[in-house]
């Protein structure tokens, strides 16, 4: 579904866990789109197509997926990562994530082309669209986040859900990072928070208000 | 009568064992490498990780005598030669330091002086080309409308750029060899 402007939420409706995905469509100066995690090929317990699914949501929106020119990946996990080699061989799509995430990702046979570091991330013609890339540790070590001034949406991955939190127990992962992270973010004037999970909630949450809302109810109840 | 009597497996086992030829000095070699091989492998790495100090190397080898000693003593010289290269300087170093620990009086530091100034040069020649591999990577982003100090290629992945290193370090891969090999002729001393 169409967010704003050329920015497409992909919201996960499966029975199974898989990311919601989103696309800044016709971003690039072929007219390539760019995809932040695309998610599983196949969901990991009940086999229901991830990949497949997000080809026919995206091609309701009139959008081809053997277009996807660039695909950023919040973090390794492969809940979020899994289609991104698919598409890499099938598409000639390039992927991007940070060095520390990368080191997980090429550990599980996957292949990085461009790093992302802190900093800002032009795409376009003359870099008309501006994107900032946040380091955003602690669900993962080299996790990143993606803000778009223009427009105030941050796209957290699994750093921030609705009322929650991502989880911190996996290898690579710190609380303390998390937390840092997270007030980090809530200081970002943001007017859409797109999650990488809709748990409990599609995990795109619209409006200043209820962003800042959802900030405060984490670090009240869960980060103190 | 005898010849009805059944043998038993070991009286069996004893009459093949008999009745087979002796191991040649080269198989009863290789036999005392694969006993001993590893023992001097496993010498050389606890070396190299830092269980074991250069101090206790010779005390370490001279558990194993004559021919056994000396199975152990080219397992653990040649180990060390192995990991003598380009990229990790330090260990490298090290590497030799385990040999002349055990090499009598023989004075290795010029050859300490060689693997840093190869490690050095070599060093400098990648880091040269990678900025020039990174600076095309680049342009090709751009061109695809990716740019920003975001951004930075991964030029480790790029097929090129591992075509380029191979002969970089094919470059300096025989000024190694030739390290390596005057250094495993330490295996083959006396103990």
């Amino acid at each position: 579904m169409k967010l704003v402007d050329n920015l497409y939420a992909y919201v996960w409706r499966g029975e199974d866990n898989n990311c919601n995905s989103y696309l800044f469509a016709g971003t690039l100066k072929d007219g390539g789109h760019v995809l932040i995690d695309p998610g599983h090929i196949t969901t990991p317990m009940y086999r229901q197509p991830g990949w497949e699914r997000l080809v026919q949501e995206m091609g309701r929106d009139g959008l081809d997926a053997a277009a996807v020119g660039l695909v950023i990946l919040t973090h390794a996990h492969t809940d979020h990562s899994e289609a991104a080699g698919l598409i890499r061989k099938e598409y000639g799509a390039l992927v991007a994530t940070s060095e520390t995430e990368s080191r997980m990702y090429q550990r599980m046979g996957g292949a990085v082309d461009v790093y992302l570091e802190e900093g800002e991330l032009l795409l376009g013609q003359n870099g008309r669209m501006k994107l900032e890339i946040l380091l955003s540790p602690g669900h993962s070590p080299g996790h990143i986040t993606i803000y778009w001034p223009q427009r105030k949406v941050l796209i957290t991955g699994d750093v921030i859900f609705y009322q929650s939190t991502g989880r911190v127990d996996l290898p690579g992962g710190s609380a303390a990072a998390l937390k840092q992270s997270i007030e980090r973010l809530s200081e970002l004037d943001v007017e859409y928070l797109l999650c990488g999970h809709p748990y409990g909630h599609p995990g795109v949450i619209e409006g200043k208000t209820a962003v800042q809302q959802n900030f405060t109810f984490v670090k009240r109840n869960i980060l103190r | 009568m005898a010849e009805d009597r059944i043998k038993s497996a070991r009286e069996i086992a004893m009459e093949r064992l008999a009745n087979m030829p002796a191991l040649t000095p080269e198989e009863l070699a290789e036999q005392r490498e694969k006993e001993y091989g590893p023992r001097g492998i496993a010498i050389a790495r606890k070396y190299l990780d830092g269980t074991l100090r250069s101090s206790e190397l010779t005390r370490e080898l001279k558990h194993y005598r004559g021919k056994d000693g000396e199975a152990v003593r080219k397992a653990f010289v040649s180990t060390l030669c192995k990991s003598i290269g380009l990229r990790d300087e330090a260990k490298s170093v090290k590497a030799i330091d385990g040999i002349a620990a055990v090499a009598g009086k023989a004075d290795l530091a010029g050859m300490k002086q060689e693997i840093e100034t190869i490690s050095g040069e070599f060093r400098r020649q990648e880091e040269q080309r990678r900025a020039v591999y990174e600076g095309l990577e680049m342009e090709n982003l751009n061109d695809l409308g990716i740019s920003g100090t975001a951004v930075r290629p991964n030029v480790a992945g790029s097929e090129d750029w591992r075509r380029e290193l191979a002969s970089i370090e094919a470059g300096y891969g025989e000024r190694i060899g030739i390290i390596r090999e005057k250094l495993s002729e330490f295996g083959l001393q006396q103990a």
